[in-house]
């Protein structure tokens, strides 16, 4: 879909949208915002001010689901849609410029790029389901140095979602003539009654899992708190001890397994300190099943994911290798009983509820809560972009919001090798004390740092 | 075992190809028929979720369990790769 190519449309909502729109009710219910998340490059040089402008313009031209409304119960499909209205103004992407008080300039001055992250991540998207469901941010940090924050609605964009609209702003700023990919839209996914025998697979586990008791830092509460989020960016010396650790547990496709384990040994170390002892880790970990355009290009926009549940005994935690281990053979046992496909079926039977009923029944199935903790291994951040909007690429993360229940998340990622971790809770779910348990922990194990 | 060396023996070729016939039913329904048995599968589409269900795949057709040491983005890089780990000759050593 191209520029003036503005028709009224529907987009139905994807299995996964679904469950994503109930979790940004919680947030809704917590602090009046969404389930959103920051996503932040750093980039050499200055930034370029009039083609930022621009491209905050262009953008929601080119790709006009930036634009669309979300509209909860679409009649003619039975489950919620975006929708595209041909009479609705293209507003540009909001678009803001920030610098630190140490660097000269006109900009709005903060004190500091954390405390700019905490605004952000504050600020409400898609209010009563309108645009913007992005933002950016622009804020100089050093002379030579700055930030581009993009800040995104979860019940739009996903985590590779989110990185694939990067890749295409990237190509949008080189080439202004760039047309970018078509969004596919989905296909109806079969009946409902081939969709209920399908999700029986999963059905059994989390009946097996309605067995355990697995608390999570929200112990299983609706909590009321603002996001609060700790972002450590590890430097070069401490990503290559980081990169040793990750050897030890075996090749270097291990890296999922690992990051679920180091964020279970994380949660362990808060229960533990809370006096829970004998706790079960449980884990929905995301993987995407994201469809291609007719080019063969991945869809940018909505979530493309399917959970895989892992189930971590308190002492199965103690050794992170054999953790590993155990957690790769639940992989291949997930796949091998479809588990993977199951849920997505669930999710696109439980996509046409109500998000509350549906959190209802699953957190009434499963005495309060949801899962231990959120957590993912977001991957390489842009793979071989080096050089985008007119600087060098020195780094980049993505900040989720979580949540509660569980209540907290605790998330990794890698870009030109520089490691980086970043730990979001819900204000009142987590104490300073806790913060730093936690962080204590995952330095031990990633970094080798004294025994916690 | 580097992932262009020949196979050896016509049987050897057989894996190869069964591996290829194997990937293309259930992970990778495009592949190309003329896709060679040392050519890079994650350019052909393999992701993080095709891996795994490759060692699935390993495990149910070809009865070879993969140790964690074995995953390695060499051993499932190709056919040939992916033959020689099941031949227990790949470079990553078997934990």
């Amino acid at each position: 879909m191209t520029a003036g190519a503005r028709q009224s449309q529907a987009f139905p909502f994807t299995p996964s949208d679904g469950f994503i729109l109930a979790l940004d009710g919680l947030c809704h219910r917590a602090w009046g915002g969404c389930l959103s998340a920051s996503t932040e490059i750093e980039i050499e040089g200055s930034p370029d001010r009039d083609k930022l402008s621009w491209l905050a313009a262009a953008l929601p031209r080119r790709l006009p689901l930036l634009t669309a409304e979300l509209c909860p119960a679409h009649v003619p499909l039975r489950c919620p849609c975006w929708v595209l209205r041909p009479d609705a103004s293209v507003e540009p992407l909001p678009l803001a410029f920030h610098r630190l008080g140490s660097v000269a300039g006109d900009e709005e001055v903060v004190d500091s790029v954390e405390q700019l992250r905490t605004r952000l991540l504050r600020m409400p998207l898609h209010v009563d389901g309108r645009p913007p469901h992005v933002r950016i941010d622009v804020a100089r940090h050093a002379h030579d140095r700055w930030l581009l924050i993009i800040t995104w609605s979860h019940v739009l964009l996903d985590g590779v979602g989110i990185e694939l609209l990067v890749r295409s702003m990237a190509r949008l700023w080189q080439d202004p003539h760039e047309v970018l990919p078509d969004h596919l839209p989905l296909e109806p996914d079969g009946s409902a009654w081939q969709r209920f025998q399908d999700s029986a697979a999963v059905g059994k586990f989390f009946f097996k899992l309605s067995g355990k008791h697995f608390p999570s830092a929200s112990q299983g509460r609706i909590v009321r708190g603002a996001p609060l989020h700790f972002v450590e960016s590890f430097s070069a010396g401490e990503s290559k001890r980081y990169a040793e650790a990750l050897r030890t547990v075996g090749g270097d496709l291990m890296t999922v397994f690992f990051h679920a384990v180091i964020a279970a040994r994380a949660h362990r170390a808060l229960l533990h300190a809370r006096g829970i002892r004998r706790a079960t880790i449980v884990m929905g970990v995301p993987a995407q099943l994201r469809p291609k355009t007719s080019e063969g290009e991945p869809v940018i926009f909505q979530n493309h994911m399917t959970m895989l549940y892992y189930v971590l005994e308190n002492d199965e935690l103690d050794d992170v290798t054999s953790a590993c281990r155990l957690i790769m053979r639940q992989n291949v046992e997930h796949l091998r009983n479809k588990h993977h496909l199951s849920f997505s079926a669930f999710l696109s039977l439980a996509r046409h509820l109500p998000g509350r009923l549906m959190l209802r029944l699953v957190r009434w199935q499963q005495r309060g809560e949801l899962v231990s903790l959120f957590h993912s291994w977001t991957g390489t951040f842009a793979r071989g972009m080096d050089f985008a909007f007119g600087g060098r690429v020195l780094n980049g993360f993505h900040i989720p919001g979580v949540s509660a229940p569980p209540g907290s998340g605790l998330f990794f990622s890698d870009c030109q090798g520089r490691k980086a971790v970043v730990l979001s809770w819900v204000d009142s779910c987590l104490n300073s004390d806790e913060v730093a348990i936690m962080r204590k922990q995952w330095r031990h194990d990633l970094l080798g740092e004294t025994s916690p | 075992m580097p992932s262009s060396t020949p196979p050896s023996t016509g049987r050897a070729q057989g894996l190869e190809q069964s591996l290829l016939d194997a990937i293309r039913e259930n992970l990778l329904p495009d592949l190309p028929t003329s896709f060679a048995i040392d050519a890079d599968l994650f350019s052909a589409g393999l992701d993080s979720m095709g891996i795994m269900q490759m060692v699935l795949l390993l495990e149910e057709r070809f009865t070879c369990t993969v140790q964690p040491a074995d995953l390695t983005r060499h051993n499932f890089s190709s056919a040939a790769a992916l033959a020689a780990l099941i031949r227990g000759t790949a470079a990553a050593p078997r934990a």
